[in-house]
């Protein structure tokens, strides 16, 4: 595999020449620090008197929600400098970027609902954010319809990169709108993080950190497996 | 130029007539639907109505938006048309003006129809009402247009673009029937003020959007 | 553990775990069937397309 790794770190340590991937590099970083923010999550963290357990959730269910706005809005500086530059990689990278987030997305949708049921009383009550993921989700599966359709390579990149963008700027549009819709319903935990104790505030900085680099890693990824395929399907018909 | 090729698409439409008689039939067909499937009262109809009501428009829209881009499409029109000396943009505008009266032309038939068949009271404010009506379009159209540009070009088209507009129209479907809700219980427009300035909103930034990136939609 | 609602919270931990290296081990199981048929194509045809 090593030699279709472009990009590794070359340390010099006593005259040894260590070179690491990067990639390799940032899976060992997330397992280890996906094991310590389980520590935190778990051992470290007060329980929430009323919330008990379900209120840790929050711990995964943010900074998925997170990982996700991240993967979209790389989706539309993808698509930009697509248009600008029609390099294939930002193609790679707007795919990459909007499968991730996607896959984020479903977790997000399926956490969500998870936690609403036993403090709601109920999965799905139409909350905001929730509501705005949905219909994210729904668009993006539109995205992934046209590439599946869209013809030639060049004309799938462009088309899906001005979905990207239309996408994104939609969704100021829907948030707000579906937010004073379900104005009477519940209301979201409250965000204003600054109040929290410095347990819960440490250990959700910490979660952020690890989805942030988690979701970096697996773009990198799948950009270098796209990249792959790509040569696969030039070479087997002869480009 | 944009005034050519919008009387272009207007003479088309006056000549076969297929478009507004297609989303009319479409749209009264779907109303007598309503009225059959549900089996209520006027009283409960009037709870249900501004949402049943911009629905089935935005059904009949997708309809008249497919068949005027796929027009396009037909002894490859849409080619020969980016090969004249006419800027892209103006293709979006004069797309974007043309659905926007075919989708008012059609409305024009289908909603006495819809008063008349569910025994909703037209509403006394008629300005306000035909206001609502025009921004509404503005921003189905706009959106539509681009959308359907974009579904236009590729392989199931049809489907690809109710899938793809529907999510993204939402917002604007939530305030327009925001508004007719309003209008329909006579509610003052202060109460609803809201929902009419989000959808001139959207339809100023999906307007300049379309305006800007119609270029990459319809490269070859 | 004698708290509340540990139940959705495992649930939670489970799905997202398991979502995400599930994505990995596919993207790896992907990767590897591509290097082995570029590698297998590389052989017989010997182009330079490794340039």
């Amino acid at each position: 595999m090593g030699k279709f790794h472009s990009k590794s770190i070359k340390l010099n340590i006593f005259n040894l020449q260590i070179s690491i991937p990067v990639n390799k590099l940032l899976f060992g970083l997330i397992i280890v620090m996906f094991a310590f923010g389980l520590y935190l999550v778990l051992v470290v963290t007060r329980v929430d008197a009323e919330q008990q357990m379900a209120q840790k959730i929050f711990y995964f269910h943010v900074p998925s929600a997170w990982s996700m706005f991240l993967a979209y809005f790389l989706v539309l500086i993808a698509g930009i400098q697509y248009l600008r530059t029609r390099a294939e990689k930002w193609d790679r990278f707007g795919l990459a970027s909007a499968e991730v987030g996607t896959l984020f997305c479903v977790l997000v949708l399926i956490t969500g609902p998870i936690w609403a049921t036993p403090i709601w009383g109920t999965p799905w009550s139409w909350e905001p954010r929730l509501t705005t993921t949905l219909i994210l989700f729904l668009i993006y599966i539109g995205y992934f319809m046209l590439r599946q359709y869209g013809g030639d390579r060049k004309q799938i990149a462009r088309l899906s990169a001005i979905i990207g963008i239309i996408a994104f700027i939609d969704v100021p549009f829907i948030y707000f709108s579906i937010n004073l819709w379900a104005e009477r319903d519940q209301v979201h935990p409250q965000s204003d993080m600054g109040g929290q104790p410095t347990d819960v505030l440490g250990t959700f900085l910490f979660m952020l950190l690890t989805f942030t680099i988690l979701l970096s890693y697996m773009i990198r990824y799948r950009m270098h497996v796209l990249e792959l395929d790509t040569k696969l399907t030039e070479l087997e018909h002869g480009i | 130029m944009l005034r050519v090729l919008i009387k272009k698409d207007l003479l088309l439409e006056f000549r076969s007539k297929e478009i507004v008689v297609s989303m009319a039939a479409f749209g009264i067909s779907v109303i007598v639907l309503y009225a059959l499937g549900f089996n209520a009262s006027s009283e409960e109809f009037l709870k249900f109505s501004p949402g049943l009501l911009w629905m089935m428009f935005l059904f009949i829209s997708v309809l008249g938006l497919h068949r005027s881009f796929s027009i396009e499409k037909e002894f490859d029109a849409f080619g020969l048309l980016l090969s004249a000396p006419v800027s892209r943009s103006d293709i979006f505008l004069s797309k974007w003006i043309s659905s926007f009266l075919f989708l008012l032309m059609s409305q024009i038939i289908v909603l006495p129809i819809f008063f008349l068949f569910l025994n909703v009271s037209i509403p006394k404010e008629w300005l306000l009402w035909i206001l609502v009506f025009l921004i509404a379009d503005l921003g189905i159209t706009a959106l539509g247009s681009l959308v359907s540009g974009i579904a236009m070009r590729v392989r199931m088209s049809e489907v690809i673009l109710p899938i793809l507009l529907f999510p993204l129209v939402t917002p604007l479907l939530i305030s327009v029937v925001k508004c007719t809700h309003g209008l329909f219980n006579g509610l003052l427009f202060e109460e609803w003020k809201i929902w009419f300035q989000i959808m001139v909103t959207f339809v100023l930034v999906f307007g300049v959007t379309g305006y800007l990136i119609f270029d990459y939609v319809s490269e070859e | 553990m004698e708290y509340k609602y540990f139940g959705y919270f495992i649930s939670v931990l489970i799905i997202i775990m398991f979502s995400i290296s599930g994505w990995v081990i596919v993207m790896f199981k992907k990767e590897k069937s591509i290097l082995d048929k570029l590698t297998y194509l590389k052989k017989s045809t010997n182009n330079n397309w490794d340039k």
